[in-house]
C-alpha cells in the first residue's frame, strides 16, 4: 500500500513525520485516531528511537490549539488593531496579488521584500525564491542570516561547501558555546554521547559552565564574542609546534604564508589576554584537536553571531584544512548536492533573476558576503565541482541583509520597499533592533502573513493566510543540501479549516500573477515525486521504503573535483574577500567595550529547552517549565549590583531596554549577562500592545549599527555586547502569572 | 609512516566509515529483511543503552502521556 494512501478516519494509524517545531528535523511517530493526531511517539526504530524531545510530544497541544488559526484574515481596522474580516483562502489570493501589482508598478519588483522561516514551514520546495526570481526581487530575508545559513556562505569562501561533522566516527569534538541537551538539539546530543563513548574527547568553549562544558575534557571559559582570537591562537600553537598536515597544506591551499604572518599577530599570550583564558589552556585544547586521528567543530550559532563572525567562521575552516580534518573520516565532510534528490536550489530559478535586479540586493553594497554579489563569484567553481552554479545550501546563500531590508521599508532608502511577506516567521521579534522592525512594517502598503497563530508580527499583517503544520503534509527533509541525509515526512491528517502550505500560497500568487507554466506542480506531492525522480522513484515509493537514507560519504572527494572556489583549493586567503575590498585573512575585531554606564557584557539569543525561537510560549504544559523570561546572573555580580534570585531587573543597552526575572547561577561568568530569546506573552491576546513584544524580548536590546556589525556579512553582534542590569523596586506591568513564574 | 602505508590505512578507514553508513541505511528500511534487522541490531546496540528516564521525561501530564513501547 502506498505510504501516501489515505487515511480511514476510524483506524488508528502510525505515520512517520519529521518535526518541525525547531529545526533538527528528529523523524517521530504520529498516532491518529478517529481523524486526529492523539500523540506523538518516539520512533520505534532504535536507531531514532531517543531523537524526541518534549517540545515534539507537545505538537498535538500546539496542533489543536484553540487558538490556532483556520480562515484568512483581512485587516479592516488601523495596522495593528486587531479588527479583522474573515475571508475566503481565494479571494485573500486575489486581492494580495493585485495589491502587489500595485507595489510593483509603483516601486519596481525589488520594493517586495520577503521573510521566511523554512525549517518552519518546511514544504516550500523552491516556490519562494523561485516567484521572486520570476517577478524580479533580489530581497529575500531569513532568521539563517545570523544561524546557519550564513555560516554557509562563509564556508563557501574558504573551502567550497558547508561542512557537515562526522560525528559518527570522530575522535574529538569541539564546542564553540554549543550545548546540545537531551530536549535542545537532541540528535546531536545523543551523537556526543555516542561518541563519548567511544573515546571521543570533547572540548568545550563557552564563558559559563554549560551542561557539556561540565562533561568535557578540556572547558575554555573565554569571553563572550572572542571565538575569532581563540582560533588564532590555537594556530599559534599548531603552526609554532609543527602539528599540521604538510601534505594538505601544501597541495590543496593557498595562501599558507600569509596566513602565518597573520597568526603571527596573535601570539598565545595576547591570544590569552584577549580571551581572558590561560595560554596553557589554549595550548592544550589546540594540541588535542590538531593531533586527534579526525575531529570536528560542529557548526554553532554564537560563531555565527559575533562581530568578528566572517573572521571566526573561516577560522573554523582554516583549523579542519590545515590539521587534514576536512573530508576525511571523523572530520568534516563536503558532500556536495545530494545526487539522488533534486535540491531546492535548482528549484528556484535563480539564472531567472537579471543582474540587474541582482546588483539592487539591499545590504550588498556594504556587507556583500552572503549575497548575489559574492555568491556569483563562486557560480564558475561551484558548476566545475558539483554540476550546478548555485548552491543555496541552508538557505544562506543568496540574501539579503535584514537591516538594510527594514531601513529600506522604514525609510525608503536607497530605495523604496512597500510590500512585506513573513511566512512561519515571528520577523518583529527575529532580528536585532526591534524597534526599527516595527518602524518598518508600520510603513508597509502590504503585509501579509503565513501563520499558525496570531503573533505580534501577524498582527501588523493586512492579510494573515493560515498555515498547515507538520503532521498535515507530505516533506522529504534533506538538510537543504548540508548532510546528504533524506527524512520522509508523511502527510498523517488533513489541514483544518483553510489551512494550507508555504507552497499553496506561492503557487497560487503565481498563477494569479502571470507565471502559471513555472509552476507546473499542483501539489506537494508532484513536486516532492519530481524531486525524487533522479532514484527512478515516486515520493510514494521511497516513503515506503526507508524512513531515513543517508548518503555514504564520497571521503577526499577534491582529490577528483578539487575544492569549489576560484583557486580549486582551500583559500586560507580568500580571493573573494579580496576581490570584495575586505582584509582576505582572518583576524580578531572587538565590539565597543564595557564601560562604567554599561560594565556588563550581555550574550542574548539564549535558547530555553521548551521552546524555540519566539514559540510555544502559548502552550501551557511548555509554559509551566519556563513561565518567566530570566536573565542569568554570576553571584558575585548579583550581590555587588544588589539582586536577589527572583528579582525583576531592568536590562539595559545603549539601544534599549527590557525586564527579566533575575536567576543567579554559579555557572555563570563573572561580567557576564545572559538573556533568552523570543519573549512575548500571548495570554495578553493581540491588539495595541502586540502582545507585550516589547516588554522582554532580547531584540530590543540588540543595536545594529556598524559598530556592532560584522563587516563582511553585516551580521549583529549577540554574543558580548555591553550592558547593564538593575534591580526594579516594583514588579513590571506583565499578567500576574508570569510576575509569580 | 611510509606514505603508501598511510594511505592504505586512511583507505580502509573510508571503506569501514562507507560500510557503517550502509549498516544504517539497511538499519532504516520499512520492511526490513533478516539481514537489514541484524543490520539493525548491531546499529542499535552501537547507539549505546536506552535512556530509562526518557518516557518521563516527555510526560506532559496530559493524559496522553508517550511511551517508549507500543
Amino acid at each position: 500500500m502506498s505510504a501516501l494512501a489515505a487515511v480511514d478516519p476510524g483506524a488508528s494509524v502510525d505515520k512517520y513525520v519529521v518535526c518541525t517545531i525547531c529545526d533538527i528535523g528528529c523523524q517521530l511517530r504520529a498516532r491518529v485516531e478517529q481523524g486526529v493526531v492523539t500523540r506523538i511517539l518516539p520512533h520505534e526504530n532504535p536507531v531514532l528511537a531517543r531523537n524526541i524531545c518534549y517540545k515534539g510530544t507537545a505538537a498535538p497541544l500546539i496542533h489543536r490549539h484553540p487558538d490556532r488559526l483556520l480562515h484568512p484574515l483581512k485587516r479592516v481596522g488601523a495596522r495593528g488593531e486587531n479588527r479583522w474580516e474573515r475571508i475566503p483562502l481565494e479571494r485573500a489570493l486575489d486581492e494580495i496579488a493585485a495589491r502587489l501589482e500595485g507595489v510593483v508598478r509603483t516601486h519596481g519588483p525589488e520594493a517586495l521584500a520577503v521573510s521566511t522561516s523554512n525549517w518552519n514551514t518546511a514544504v516550500e520546495n523552491g516556490m519562494g525564491r523561485r516567484f521572486m526570481n520570476l517577478l524580479g526581487s533580489p530581497n529575500w530575508i531569513s532568521g539563517v542570516s545570523m544561524c546557519a545559513g550564513n555560516t554557509a556562505a562563509v564556508n563557501r569562501l574558504t573551502c567550497g561547501w558547508m561542512p557537515f561533522p562526522d560525528l559518527l566516527n570522530t575522535d574529538c569534538i569541539v564546542l564553540f558555546g554549543h550545548n546540545p541537551r537531551k530536549h535542545s538539539w537532541t540528535p546531536i546530543f545523543h551523537a556526543i554521547e555516542a561518541a563519548r563513548r567511544r573515546g571521543a574527547r570533547v572540548i568545550v568553549l563557552d564563558p559559563r559552565v554549560s551542561e557539556q562544558a561540565a562533561v568535557a575534557d578540556l572547558h575554555l571559559p573565554l569571553r563572550a564574542g572572542t571565538d575569532a582570537a581563540m582560533c588564532l591562537g590555537w594556530l599559534d600553537v599548531i603552526l609554532r609546534e609543527k602539528l599540521h598536515d604538510t601534505d594538505f597544506v601544501r597541495d590543496w591551499t593557498v595562501g599558507f604564508e600569509d596566513l602565518r604572518a597573520r597568526v603571527a599577530e596573535y601570539p598565545l599570550e595576547r591570544v590569552a589576554q584577549i580571551t581572558d583564558v590561560a595560554p596553557e589552556l589554549i595550548a592544550r585544547a589546540a594540541r588535542m584537536y590538531a593531533t586527534a586521528k579526525g575531529a570536528v567543530i560542529p557548526w554553532t550559532p554564537v560563531t555565527d553571531q559575533q562581530v568578528s563572525s566572517t573572521s571566526a567562521i573561516r577560522l573554523h575552516g582554516i583549523l579542519r584544512a590545515i590539521c587534514g580534518h576536512l573530508d576525511v573520516v571523523g572530520g568534516e565532510l563536503l558532500g556536495g548536492f545530494q545526487p539522488d534528490f533534486i535540491p531546492e536550489s535548482r528549484l528556484e530559478m535563480h539564472e531567472a533573476l537579471s543582474r540587474e535586479q541582482r546588483d539592487k540586493q539591499l545590504g550588498a553594497d556594504r556587507h556583500p558576503v552572503y549575497g548575489y554579489r559574492a555568491q556569483d563569484l563562486l557560480g564558475d567553481a561551484t558548476e566545475r565541482v558539483h554540476g550546478y552554479r548555485y548552491a543555496n545550501i541552508l538557505m544562506g546563500c543568496y540574501m539579503a541583509n535584514p537591516s538594510a531590508v527594514f531601513r529600506a521599508m522604514a525609510d525608503a532608502a536607497p530605495y523604496p520597499v512597500k510590500a512585506f511577506f513573513v511566512l512561519g516567521n515571528n520577523a518583529l521579534l527575529s532580528y536585532p533592533n526591534q524597534q526599527l522592525v516595527y518602524r518598518a512594517m508600520l510603513n508597509q502598503d502590504l503585509v501579509v502573513a503565513h501563520e499558525i497563530f496570531l503573533t505580534p508580527t501577524a498582527q501588523l499583517a493586512d492579510y494573515v493566510i493560515p498555515g498547515d503544520v507538520f503532521t498535515e503534509r507530505p516533506n522529504v527533509a534533506d538538510t537543504w543540501s548540508w548532510s546528504g541525509t533524506l527524512s520522509v515526512s508523511e502527510k498523517a491528517v488533513d489541514p483544518p479549516g483553510e489551512c494550507s502550505s508555504v507552497f499553496d500560497f506561492w503557487r497560487g500568487l503565481g498563477l494569479r500573477m502571470g507565471f502559471a507554466g513555472k509552476f507546473p506542480w499542483k501539489t506537494v506531492e508532484e513536486v516532492l515525486d519530481y524531486r525524487c525522480s533522479p532514484m527512478g522513484r515516486s515520493f510514494g515509493d521511497f516513503a515506503a521504503e526507508t524512513y531515513v537514507h543517508m548518503r555514504p560519504p564520497d571521503y577526499r572527494g577534491y582529490r577528483k573535483r578539487g575544492f569549489a572556489t576560484p583557486s580549486g583549493k582551500v583559500e586560507l586567503r580568500s580571493s573573494i574577500l579580496e576581490q570584495l575590498g575586505f582584509d582576505p585573512l582572518p583576524y580578531h575585531r572587538e565590539a565597543p567595550p564595557p564601560d562604567a554606564d554599561f560594565p556588563f557584557l550581555v550574550f542574548v539569543g539564549v535558547r530555553e529547552d521548551p521552546y524555540f525561537q519566539t514559540g510555544q510560549r502559548n502552550v501551557e504544559v511548555l509554559r509551566k517549565r519556563s513561565p518567566a523570561p530570566r536573565t542569568f546572573v554570576h553571584p558575585d555580580d548579583a550581590a555587588r549590583v544588589g539582586l536577589a534570585e527572583g528579582d525583576w531587573a531592568r536590562v539595559e543597552s545603549a539601544h534599549g531596554a527590557i525586564v527579566a526575572k533575575v536567576a543567579i547561577q554559579s555557572t555563570m561568568k563573572r561580567g557576564h549577562l545572559r538573556v533568552p530569546h523570543g519573549w512575548w506573552f500571548p495570554e495578553l491576546g493581540p491588539g495595541p500592545g502586540l502582545s507585550g513584544a516589547f516588554a522582554c524580548n532580547d531584540a530590543m536590546l540588540i543595536g545594529d549599527g556598524e559598530e556592532l556589525l560584522d563587516r563582511e556579512q553585516g551580521v549583529p553582534h549577540f554574543k558580548g555586547f555591553a550592558g547593564r542590569i538593575t534591580r526594579l523596586e516594583s514588579p513590571p506591568d506583565l499578567p500576574a502569572a508570569v510576575l509569580e513564574g | 609512516m611510509a606514505d603508501w602505508r598511510r594511505e592504505l590505512e586512511r583507505r580502509r578507514d573510508e571503506a569501514l566509515a562507507r560500510a557503517k553508513v550502509r549498516l544504517v541505511n539497511r538499519s532504516l528500511r520499512r520492511r526490513p529483511t533478516g539481514l537489514d534487522r541484524i543490520a539493525g541490531g548491531m546499529v542499535a546496540r552501537a547507539a549505546g543503552p536506552a535512556d530509562p528516564d526518557l518516557a518521563a521525561e516527555l510526560s506532559h501530564d496530559t493524559g496522553s502521556e508517550p511511551g517508549t513501547k507500543d
